[in-house]
């Protein structure tokens, strides 16, 4: 129902019973800001202009507009007013901006020059972070140094595992610096270039440069800090350059795969100073963050993808990095080959994929039987044997679809593996749990808990 | 209803109350004063369904009673009167006698009058009414009077941190200032006050302090001085982000004399005003000077220099950067100090304007951009 046209309708008629002059001061200026129908009746709410205006209407003409607007709609009506200035006027202003609050006009050009120029990631973004409880406080943390570079927390600490976004947020804090100020003295690099340029200025006799480089920054971004342990002339280099960028009030940040106290090789004086930051750690991902990952990946490559595809592929895929190897295969699959977007052609995807992405379990087939019969605390002649009820059946699918999936094993073996079974209801295994994993969250955590038994 | 009060009293209230009827109104009860005499008060309301007023007087009041009078009619009767003054109802109309005057005028039944708040609500805060004076002064300049961006008709009532400010802008220059309060503000909806009751408050003679408070559900203003209760619609819309606009850096520090910057303003829209305007200030750090220029190309040009106090970046040796002097104007008309503090960072961007007397009043002034 067109609640303009409504009111437009009811004033017409209002306008009859009622003097022009209450009509013109009262009632024009009124509108109908909600409306909507609770088993039969129409509750609406008229917004007037401001507080008099209402408690006049309300007072003297309440019946008259219920009146009114019942005979519109044939239904009974209940009104209520409020005090709302009508939108409509409201939109109309939404104009360029004055002057002064016209975004001052950052050259588009000077910042992707700077970004470049600092070796950034272009599209390590905080915009495109996802950020739920296994990232949240590593993310809080990159915010408040980019917001307040060089005294937040210096140095950052940043550590996790491969593909949890560490260099993402790393990256991220770089693009608000630049954003703010291309001009801004930054460089990101990894280690290994460190230490490259390290071995150049000593090979070149151009040490000096390399100091001058590195010492003079207002932000120092190292990714995979561990690779400098035990490189001792590169470590005291680092030692120097990072009390030169940090005396200066300049930010340093770092990324890691462990803490500082478990990086072997790494000199205690070096220890110290990481530890007098701020660690945090980022967890992997989990379901629902990977979901997030999924859909904003998706989006950057022009992909729509439906909630269960989302679901389906947050499920199976564990590392963001491999959702994005994944993505990509799924774009090039649908726009060189022809493909379509399918729950299907996903999950023949993911099949394939994984074998390439994820072959970290070197389990053989035996260990694995083994394994999930002691995960689900099973007979292993159960496991592999014909009985179909669902306590046997399930941990019976999900061995195939570990076989299939994470070792790689053609159907046929598996279903001879798995007590002599016919290659197509292995397929079927596959299909079901990688479907499951999506949406079912017991599923979820008995694979997860699975995969870290087979890897520990 | 029947009272009898003094004609001072009465000539002071009826006159404010008539600043809040509707001059043009097709529904002639808004061009009525609401007359309410009980206990020993006699009220005075009107409103023109944007704000209102309700004003008390002490009274001998005889017989109670209310009854809604013609205010410009009332108005021109009662500002020529000096004895004390009976006022008499009798079948909607009022009987006024004064010494040997004699007066009738027509009026009409109190039940049509719309209703107004005639008790503020309990949660507000108070603010001195000098300080208040001050803050409405400094910012009701430079809030928009384009009627096609009405959130910037109004003043914000911002809470930061349990403090009050004051901002308006008209999206070319911005005012903002620290307002103390007697009593901590809880945490309102920032509501954006309209221009016109601010003023009414503003006029208000009385040392009171003053009571605010925001009835947020309906969307009401209000504040009470003494006996006079000032209520106002809140206009609705979001406010612009004013803290991102505001420099927090500046590369040039001008430190001026206030006279002598307002002669020369003075002198140079003499030729600026039929250009567009436009003044140039350029400071030149050397010799501690600010020269103001302004050229018109059919009748001639000036120019003056002003002795300063610059305090620059090794990077800006010469600035230069053009302005509108009304806005310049205006803003030195409130500033209070004898020095007038300008910082700038480019020529392109807000200047800031500081005044050393009131350190929490800022003004900003965005530049006209050279082309």
């Amino acid at each position: 129902m067109d609640k303009d046209k409504l009111w437009k309708d009811t004033l017409n008629l209002l306008k009859l019973s009622v003097s022009s002059a209450t009509y013109g001061t009262y009632l024009v200026h009124s509108h109908i800001h909600d409306l909507k129908e609770v088993g039969g009746r129409v509750v609406i709410e008229i917004g007037c202009m401001s507080f008099y205006i209402k408690a006049q209407v309300e007072q003297r003409y309440f019946g008259l507009i219920q009146d009114t607007l019942s005979k519109i709609l044939e239904k009974p009506v209940d009104i209520t007013f409020i005090v709302k200035q009508s939108t409509v006027n409201s939109q109309q202003s939404i104009e360029k901006p004055t002057p002064l609050f016209d975004e001052p006009k950052v050259n588009k050009q000077e910042i992707d020059e700077a970004i470049k120029n600092a070796r950034i990631r272009p599209s390590y973004t905080f915009d495109k972070f996802a950020v739920s409880g296994s990232n949240q406080l590593a993310h809080a943390a990159a915010e408040a140094v980019s917001k307040n570079l060089g005294h937040a927390y210096n140095p950052l600490f940043i550590w996790g595992g491969v593909g949890v976004g560490k260099s993402h947020l790393m990256h991220a804090i770089g693009h608000v610096v630049v954003s703010k100020n291309p001009r801004a003295k930054i460089i990101a690099c990894t280690a290994e270039d460190f230490t490259n340029d390290i071995v150049d200025g000593i090979r070149n006799k151009t040490t000096a440069e390399v100091r001058k480089k590195y010492r003079k920054l207002e932000a120092l971004f190292i990714d995979d800090i561990q690779f400098i342990a035990g490189k001792d002339t590169a470590q005291e280099e680092f030692f120097h350059t990072f009390n030169a960028v940090t005396t200066a009030g300049g930010q340093v940040v770092l990324t890691s795969d462990k803490p500082p106290s478990e990086i072997s090789k790494l000199e205690l004086r070096l220890r110290s100073r990481f530890e007098a930051g701020l660690i945090v750690d980022v967890a992997p991902p989990d379901f629902e963050l990977r979901s997030a990952i999924v859909q904003i990946k998706a989006e950057e490559r022009g992909l729509k993808l439906d909630p269960d595809m989302v679901s389906l592929i947050a499920g199976n895929i564990e590392s963001a990095r491999a959702i994005e190897g994944f993505l990509v295969r799924l774009f090039t699959d649908i726009n060189l080959k022809g493909g379509e977007l399918t729950i299907d052609n996903i999950q023949k995807i993911i099949g394939k994929n994984n074998g390439l992405e994820e072959s970290k379990i070197k389990a053989s087939p035996e260990e694995i039987v083994k394994t999930i019969a002691k995960y689900y605390s099973i007979n292993k002649r159960d496991l592999l044997g014909e009985s179909r009820a669902r306590i046997y059946s399930r941990p019976r699918q999900i061995l195939m679809y570990i076989l299939r999936t994470q070792i790689n094993l053609p159907y046929q073996t598996v279903g001879r593996i798995v007590g002599g079974k016919d290659h197509t209801t292995v397929m079927h295994a596959v299909d079901n749990i990688q479907l499951l994993a999506s949406t079912n969250v017991d599923i979820q955590g008995d694979l997860s808990g699975i995969k870290k038994m087979l890897l520990g | 209803m029947k009272f009898i009060t003094s004609a001072e009293n009465l000539k002071r209230t009826v006159s404010t109350a008539s600043h809040f009827i509707s001059a043009k109104t097709q529904l002639p009860i808004l061009g009525n004063i609401l007359i309410s005499a009980s206990g020993s008060k006699v009220s005075f309301s009107a409103t023109n369904l944007e704000n209102a007023v309700s004003l008390k007087i002490p009274a001998k009041v005889e017989k109670e009673g209310e009854i809604t009078v013609p205010g410009k009619t009332f108005l021109d009767i009662v500002l020529n009167l000096n004895n004390e003054i009976e006022i008499n109802e009798d079948k909607e109309k009022i009987k006024i006698s004064s010494g040997s005057f004699k007066s009738t005028i027509l009026g009409l039944n109190a039940t049509d009058f719309p209703k107004i708040p005639n008790t503020s609500k309990k949660e507000g805060f108070v603010i001195k009414k000098s300080e208040l004076n001050t803050a409405l002064l400094n910012t009701l300049f430079s809030l928009s009077l384009d009627e096609t961006r009405p959130i910037l008709t109004g003043v914000l009532f911002d809470f930061i941190d349990g403090d009050l400010y004051f901002i308006s802008t008209d999206g070319f220059r911005l005012s903002k200032i620290k307002v103390d309060t007697k009593k901590t503000p809880k945490d309102f909806e920032k509501p954006v006050v309209p221009k016109n009751i601010l003023y009414e408050i503003l006029k208000n003679e009385s040392e009171e302090d003053v009571f605010i408070s925001i009835d947020e559900k309906n969307g009401q203003f209000i504040a009470s001085i003494e006996d006079c209760l000032y209520s106002s619609r809140i206009i609705e819309g979001s406010y612009p982000d004013y803290q991102k606009i505001i420099p927090d850096k500046h590369k040039l520090r001008v430190v001026l004399d206030k006279e002598e910057l307002v002669k020369a303003i003075k002198l140079a829209s003499v030729f600026a005003r039929e250009a567009g305007n436009i003044i140039k200030l350029q400071v030149n750090s050397h010799q501690s000077k600010v020269r103001i220029v302004s050229e018109n190309q059919t009748t001639g040009s000036q120019e003056n220099e002003i002795e300063a106090k610059v305090e620059n970046d090794e990077d800006v040796k010469d600035f230069e950067i053009s302005y509108n002097y009304k806005f310049i104007e205006d803003y030195l008309k409130v500033v209070k100090a004898d020095e007038v503090v300008m910082e700038f960072s480019e020529e392109s961007k807000a200047g800031k304007f500081l005044d050393s007397s009131s350190p929490t009043f800022l003004h900003l002034i965005m530049p006209i951009k050279n082309s």
